[in-house]
């Protein structure tokens, strides 16, 4: 029950911070054109802050994708398998991948540390805050794969839509 | 190691493992037993994802949820409607039309998908088999990445560097386009006349359609900006795709009114998810093309190449058999990211023009997303409208094979992509 309250409280947190790096990202590419012709000037740090807010929205979105069932796959092989045979394959595929984000974390992680007195030329912000959504992006996506585990049921593929 | 890295890929994929961690869990594989060290797969997950160029295929996603929610989508089927609405399978030509029109001012088949799915998806079924009516719809948002603005093509002038330029791309698409877009019009005049449907839609009245065109004037001057600024050189890709936000914006809450504050976080993330899907892809196949590179296939892959053959024509052919393979595996994104730096080169060395190639290239994958089984529109109008594949598929071979055959027209006689760029001094 904890468990459930706190990936619920984690899935509404990633939200809103996609919500804030898409719309900063918007706001800070169509500034640059409005900007360049509508004041001759430019922001120096316009197109870092933007890739770094890119690479959260991107990162940060895939558990969110996981909970969804958003990622695509070759599902004509499983279908045509007994409930039960789909249900541990599900869980086979589901533990392939939380190995893979379990090691993914693991080592941006360490990246993260080791970069982090680095910083931007740009903004005086560490070089590693690029990294740290890939590391938060992929805990997140092991606790909902550690779900699917669980479950044997993949999630709709209607639920994003 | 490369034979082995796609074979486990293959093997995972088959499972029904998603696609991105697929490719993720074959190069973690790899990298393991090649003795890589492990913080390989976040370095270049996360470079390849760090790019601006690519930022475009969220813009674009979140410009095509924008103009769902403020009735931009709606207009365009109006204005069809008014224009075809009367031919034989009207509703048909309509949802072509419509698809067409939004072609012109979204980005991705994938958006465009999920646009027409959830707007044409109940008129259609009540007038055809539920089969034909997504199969349609899937067929009309296939036009997306074909006609201009495109972020494939965005992403394929990204991966191949120099050579090739965004705006020259975009208007190699522009005459392939509408060839597809009549064929499309006229395969589903065919079916109709065959199937004996009767006439539904809206009479044709010349009033009516200057009233649509009056009320879609300013959606049609969102290409005029967004593409004639990026084709001008008054802005890049990227920034295009973002001018396309704001425009959609825009007519949202000023002109259509139809757009919420509260309709903005959904919109926002659901072109998250979406664009997450396409860069776990990007970010795990950049994983896979390091390795591949590693392996030195590339140039492995250029020298069998020109073992088989010298002519520039059966290299085409060669990788559009290819690319016919790899787009029924691999969504187009995560290919685009893996075999442009491969192929791409090759296709300079034989002489190819780089603009005709690379349209080739694109067009044979946008193909792909309607080929089972990995084909991302009919994932999505499979999820939008919750009618199975393997119904869908049946009525849509007939839209596959056409693209096909416009396809190899465009191999055998280059003018029909390169004129309009050339023309243009691309």
């Amino acid at each position: 029950m904890l468990a459930t309250r706190a990936i619920g409280w984690l899935d509404r947190s990633a939200r809103l911070a996609v919500i804030a790096a898409m719309s900063g990202m918007v706001a800070v590419v169509s500034a640059q054109v409005l900007l360049r012709y509508g004041f001759n000037a430019s922001l120096d740090w316009g197109e870092d802050i933007a890739r770094m807010l890119f690479v959260w929205s991107i990162f940060l979105a895939v558990p969110l994708g996981v909970k969804a069932g958003a990622h695509i796959g070759i599902e004509l092989l499983v279908r045509a398998l007994p409930d039960d045979a789909q249900r541990w394959l599900t869980r086979l595929t589901a533990l392939f991948s939380t190995i893979l984000m379990g090691v993914v974390c693991a080592q941006a992680g360490m990246l993260v540390l080791e970069q982090w007195d680095e910083n931007l030329p740009t903004l005086d912000v560490p070089v590693a805050l690029f990294m740290l959504p890939v590391s938060i992006g992929a805990a997140h996506s092991v606790l909902h794969l550690l779900g699917l585990i669980a479950s044997g049921t993949p999630p709709q593929r209607g639920a994003l839509a | 190691m490369s034979a082995g890295l796609i074979l486990g890929f293959m093997l995972l994929a088959v499972l029904g493992m998603p696609i991105a961690f697929a490719l993720g869990a074959a190069a973690l594989v790899a990298v393991v037993i090649a003795g890589i060290d492990l913080s390989l797969m976040p370095h270049r997950m996360m470079h390849s994802v760090n790019s601006f160029p690519l930022m475009a295929i969220p813009f674009f996603m979140l410009a095509g949820e924008l103009m769902v929610k403020a009735g931009i989508v709606e207009r365009l089927i109006e204005l069809a409607n008014s224009v075809v609405g009367r031919l034989k399978g009207g509703l048909a030509h309509v949802t072509m039309l419509s698809g067409a029109g939004l072609a012109t001012v979204s980005g991705t088949a994938a958006s465009d998908a999920s646009a027409l799915s959830t707007i044409l998806v109940p008129s259609l079924t009540r007038a055809y088999d539920r089969g034909f009516a997504t199969a349609i719809v899937a067929a009309a948002a296939n036009l997306g990445p074909i006609i201009p603005p495109s972020a494939a093509m965005i992403v394929y002038a990204f991966m191949a560097g120099s050579s090739v330029s965004v705006g020259g791309l975009f208007m190699a698409g522009v005459v392939p386009g509408l060839i597809i877009t009549l064929g499309f019009m006229l395969l589903c005049t065919w079916i109709a006349v065959r199937r004996g449907w009767s006439v539904t839609g809206e009479a044709f009245r010349l009033g009516n359609v200057l009233r649509q065109l009056r009320r879609s004037f300013i959606i049609f001057m969102m290409p005029v900006v967004v593409i004639g600024g990026i084709v001008g050189g008054a802005f890049t890709p990227t920034e295009g795709s973002a001018i396309a936000v704001v425009y959609a914006l825009l007519v949202g809450f000023l002109v259509t009114r139809r757009l919420r504050v509260a309709d903005l976080p959904s919109a926002i993330v659901r072109a998250a998810i979406t664009s997450a899907m396409v860069g776990a892809l990007i970010a795990f196949a950049s994983a896979i093309t390091f390795l591949l590179t590693v392996d030195l296939l590339p140039q492995k892959l250029a020298a069998l190449l020109q073992s088989i053959t010298s002519h520039p024509l059966a290299f085409s052919l060669l990788v559009a058999g290819l690319l016919v393979v790899v787009g029924m595996f691999l969504e187009s994104n995560a290919a685009y990211i893996m075999l442009v730096p491969l192929l791409h080169p090759i296709a300079m060395q034989y002489g190819l023009d780089p603009l005709h190639f690379g349209f080739l290239f694109v067009l044979n994958l946008v193909i792909g997303m309607l080929t089972p089984p990995v084909g991302v529109v009919l994932f999505v109008v499979c999820g939008v409208t919750g009618v199975p594949m393997r119904e869908m598929m049946k009525s849509v071979w007939p839209f596959i094979a056409l693209m096909y055959a416009v396809l190899l027209l465009c191999m055998l006689y280059p003018p029909l992509v390169t004129a309009l760029p050339k023309a243009l001094g691309y």
